[in-house]
């Protein structure tokens, strides 16, 4: 992933190349991000049940018909949350005050580089399935599809997130700090029309 | 024997893990453990019954999720759980030859505390102060406050416990290797804040196992007067090839690595991953262990929730901008509520190089006792120095102490009695540092000796109810030399007060009050006070005179190590770096192409021969339409919208100035009152449509994220606001923002409301009763001209 490119992107350039100045301050925005942000991930593998409208990973039950399709070949998942931490959102809080311009640059640029340091993780977590002859899924959060908000609580319950990594939600289910991500990755037996 | 006493007295030895005990007898994860309390209290009581037979003297009650906000929605009560946790704890205790001390324990509540998340302190408060009193009520010899990561939390924790409870209280934090908690506090700063809140032991647990926690123990110990308690995880977690995780290191390990910390600590113990055999092996190796010697930490420090000042170490700054004194802007922001321009302030004097900013919001109009506390709140959202409460109100200042997230400055008390027993109780209850001003009843001494002699009352006094003189700095008071008297008086002043044992502090600038060119006396009595051995001077960051000499003279000292401070600041200048000089394009141009400085300066121009109101409405409003059809039609970007906004601000900035200076009426149309919904703590789409509705003259009103309908309607109709502008980004706070609208059509029908968000449709906004939906801030701007003009 190119980074700066990812961040233009979160800031509506689409395909066009953003103007000096602009790019400029992604730069600023993308080394601040990297010099404040203390990524931690913490993840567990659970085995998978899916039935049409619910699946079972570990000891949680999800009621999703979107996710039970997405992981309907899996046999277990790995459930994780990461998150770039505090000092990210105090920055943001700060240039919402100070700089609404670098506030916003800032804010595309942790994002992007919130999935980047995801995509790493999970290349690595493919790469292990692959020697175990499995494959993985990508990410499924909750949010998409049917899959409820409301079972970001749960998810952090059971990797003990806010004990380890200091991750929390609200009362309307928001994770806290800002930039957290938790999300579900499927894991499924590798068959031969794959390796074609 | 008390456990104060046996604290004192003989090293202690905590119990281990009670979760991995737990899980080991089959506790699904997805289970309550303290629900086990009522459900299953014998397995409970025989795990105690492990660890005190493993030869333990302290053991942890099961009650470590025991508050109301993580109980909440299981059918748990915080109280019952407790009392039935100290209770089968007890019972085990009471088997015992030996006295087995029962600590009550509490977690975290799994919630981030505001700014950062949406739970307040008071809420953090209430959450614990019920099952503490369940402890006291059914005789916990201790409370423990374990694995906690967040001091603002820990002190809401803390002092529940003080208000609730007479027992001791014992608090480890959770550091990483680095001897940070996650929000970043350094353990010396979580130490001395505990200290001061009046903890009787500090340390650590959880996180890290022995080894790595053995420097952290150190600095710790170096850090407080407190005995230190020990009791780390059984090595890091690492994971099996069925996907389990465990702990690394052995029990014999264990006892070894844990050991080598006996030489900081009176308490050691264990935490995840430890077992009674763990217990066993380390009390069988550290028992006979001689204790550390106690000892006494004599430096003055100051903390925030994520950072630590320690004074004595060469001279630090104190910004003394935020002060509406001989401040018309200032005033105004403060009596209009406009918290903005206050945090600006921290903000400006933080990158200006201040190690501690001084709040002081006492106008005479203006409610102090709920401005400090609110000030206190939203500076620390962003900034992340320590603060030195400045009032002279002791219900504000009690109010500001319990809201201050760290130990704080107190400015300030002075030899007059009403004065000590006002503010000193408050400073050894909430463990601040305190100002203290060399005069009485009598008013200013003229000699050095009279100074002193205030200062030494004062210490005493302050000794007398417990505050040490490490939380003491005197203030000698600083008189103008252009009425006679010289600056020699408080020069020679600093030394004596040091020689008593206690720091000082000065306002520097009152030195040159009536000469002309202040800034040079200034400079030069900075240079005299630093080389005399002030430890703080409050004065204005932003004076670059002042700051090059404080820089050159911390050097000259020799504070700066190999002048690494003095050349950062320099290399600069050396280099001859030119700093970007404003171009003289024009107002329109500037604002169309995002250059403040450019602005700024075009206005200030603009303003010696044209109206100020004709700048707005011919120069920036139409450079700003401009501006917005260009990102309207996809031509221009966010950024540079945003950057011609902040261009366009600077500008207007400058106008309301040169208004307010000359007498006229502030430029001010009709109020907007913006909020992002209840529940809801994404408010970047929210902050920057306040900024561009700024940038054409509303009075926006912005009442920040996560606030509730009730608040935007009190609000809305205290401001007479004309539109209520709400933000949701998610689909669960949706249902928040279609309550706000309600409640405002019922109570305040003739105001307009629009909203926007990533999750709304126009279809959406209309169903739920919005006057007009915005799908970005210049359709915003674009509506409530619609909408009022």
């Amino acid at each position: 992933m190119n980074l700066e490119k990812e961040t233009a992107r979160y800031l509506g350039y689409r395909g066009s190349e953003p103007e000096d100045r602009v790019k400029e301050l992604i730069a600023e925005c993308l080394s601040a991000v990297k010099q404040s942000s203390d990524f931690r991930i913490v993840c567990d593998r659970f085995d998978v049940w899916t039935s049409v409208n619910s699946v079972h990973i570990g000891e949680l039950v999800f009621e999703s018909k979107t996710l039970s399709y997405h992981l309907k070949d899996c046999h277990q998942a790995v459930v994780l949350c990461a998150t770039l931490g505090v000092e990210i959102d105090r920055l943001l809080h700060k240039l919402g005050i100070s700089d609404i311009a670098k506030c916003a640059v800032l804010q595309a640029a942790s994002s992007a580089y919130l999935e980047y340091k995801l995509d790493e993780y999970c290349n690595g977590v493919a790469q292990q399935e692959r020697a175990r002859g499995n494959l993985t899924h990508t990410r499924y959060s909750p949010g998409y599809g049917d899959l409820a908000l409301e079972c970001q609580r749960e998810v952090l319950d059971i990797l003990s997130a806010g004990k380890k990594i200091g991750v929390g939600t609200t009362d309307a289910f928001a994770l806290t700090p800002t930039k957290t991500v938790t999300a579900i990755v499927g894991i499924y037996k590798e068959k031969r029309e794959d390796k074609i | 024997m008390t456990f104060e006493k046996a604290l004192k007295e003989k090293r202690l030895f905590f119990d281990g893990a009670m979760g991995t005990m737990l899980q080991a007898r089959g506790l699904a994860l997805t289970e309550l453990p303290e629900a086990l309390n009522i459900k299953s209290p014998e397995v409970i009581e025989d795990i105690h019954d492990l660890y005190i037979k493993a030869g333990c003297d302290i053991i942890k009650t099961n009650s470590f999720g025991a508050n109301s906000i993580k109980l909440h929605g299981t059918g748990l009560d915080s109280y019952e759980i407790t009392r039935a946790a100290i209770s089968v704890a007890k019972k085990a205790a009471s088997r015992s030859d030996k006295k087995v001390y029962v600590a009550a324990d509490f977690g975290p509540t799994g919630k981030l505390l505001m700014p950062i998340g949406d739970l307040s302190f008071e809420l953090a408060y209430d959450a614990y102060a019920q099952a503490l009193r369940a402890a006291q009520e059914e005789g916990a010899d201790l409370i423990l406050f374990e694995t906690f990561s967040d001091t603002y939390e820990l002190k809401a924790a803390v002092l529940a416990a003080k208000e609730n409870t007479n027992l001791p209280i014992v608090c480890t934090v959770m550091a990483d290797e680095n001897g940070k908690l996650l929000t970043g506090a350094p353990v010396e700063g979580v130490a001395a804040m505990l200290e001061g809140l009046g903890v009787c032991a500090v340390g650590l647990n959880c996180g890290i196992g022995p080894t790595e926690m053995q420097p952290i123990a150190k600095r710790i110990f170096d850090a407080t007067s407190l005995p230190v308690v020990v009791n780390p995880n059984a090595g890091l977690p690492a994971t099996d090839r069925n996907g389990r995780t465990y702990y690394d290191i052995t029990a014999r390990q264990f006892a070894l690595s844990t050991t080598e910390i006996a030489e900081y600590a009176n308490i050691l113990g264990g935490c995840c991953g430890t077992t009674p055999e763990y217990i066993k092996a380390l009390i069988d190796k550290a028992e006979n262990i001689p204790l550390p010697p106690e000892h006494e930490f004599t430096k003055t420090v100051v903390t925030s929730g994520s950072s630590a000042v320690v004074l004595g170490e060469g001279t630090v700054i104190i910004g003394e901008r935020i002060n509406p004194t001989g401040k018309p802007l200032f005033k105004q922001a403060l009596r209009e509520n406009n918290i903005e321009y206050i945090l600006k302030e921290g903000i400006a004097q933080q990158e200006s190089g201040a190690h501690i900013l001084d709040v002081n919001v006492g106008l005479p109009d203006i409610d102090e006792k709920s401005m400090l506390p609110f000030v206190v709140e939203r500076l620390q959202g962003v900034t992340s120095l320590p603060l030195q409460l400045d009032t002279s109100d002791a219900v504000a200042l009690e109010r500001a102490l319990r809201t201050v997230n760290g130990k704080p400055l107190i400015n300030s008390v002075n030899g007059k009695k009403e004065s000590l027993q006002s503010f000193l109780p408050l400073a050894k209850k909430y463990g601040g540092v305190v100002v203290a001003l060399a005069l009485d009843e009598k008013g200013i001494p003229d000699t050095v000796e009279g100074r002193v002699e205030i200062a030494k009352r004062i210490i005493a006094e302050a000794e007398k109810i417990g505050i040490k003189k490490r939380d003491i700095l005197i203030d000698l008071l600083t008189l103008t030399i252009s009425t006679g008297s010289s600056a020699k008086v408080t020069l020679d002043g600093i030394r004596e007060i040091k020689k008593l044992g206690v720091g000082t502090i000065l306002g520097v600038s009152n030195i040159s009050f009536g000469l002309p060119l202040r800034e040079n006396i200034n400079s030069a009595f900075l240079s005299m006070a630093i080389e005399a051995g002030l430890d703080a001077a409050i004065m204005n960051p932003s004076s670059k005179a002042m700051m090059d000499s404080y820089h050159s003279a911390m050097a000259l000292c020799g504070y700066d190590k190999n002048c690494q401070n003095y050349i950062e600041r320099f290399s600069d200048t050396a280099n001859e770096k030119k700093p970007v000089k404003p171009q003289n394009t024009g107002i329109e141009q500037a604002i169309k192409t995002g250059l403040c400085e450019s602005a700024r300066s075009a206005a200030t121009e603009l303003l010696q021969k044209e109206e100020p109101m004709s700048i707005v409405q011919h120069r920036l409003v139409p450079a700003l339409d401009e501006v917005g059809a260009l990102f309207e039609k996809g031509k221009m970007f966010l950024p540079q919208l945003l950057m011609s906004a902040e261009a366009a601000q600077a500008a207007f900035d400058q106008i309301k100035a040169h208004i307010l200076l000359n007498g006229g009426e502030p430029v001010k149309k009709s109020k907007i009152v913006i909020a992002t919904v209840k529940g809801d703590i994404h408010d970047i789409g929210k902050n920057i449509v306040k900024v561009l509705l700024d940038n054409y003259g509303y009075n926006v009103v912005d009442l920040g994220k996560d606030v509730s309908p009730e608040t935007v309607v009190q609000r809305a109709i205290e401001e007479k606001a004309e539109i209520v502008a709400l933000s949701a980004l998610m689909t669960t706070t949706l249902p928040a923002m279609e309550q706000t609208i309600k409640l405002v059509k019922e109570k305040i029908p003739h105001c307009k409301t629009i909203v926007g968000g990533a999750v709304l449709t126009p279809e959406y906004a209309e169903k739920i009763g919005a006057d007009a939906y915005a799908k970005d801030a210049t359709e915003a701007v674009r509506c409530c001209r619609e909408l009022i003009g």
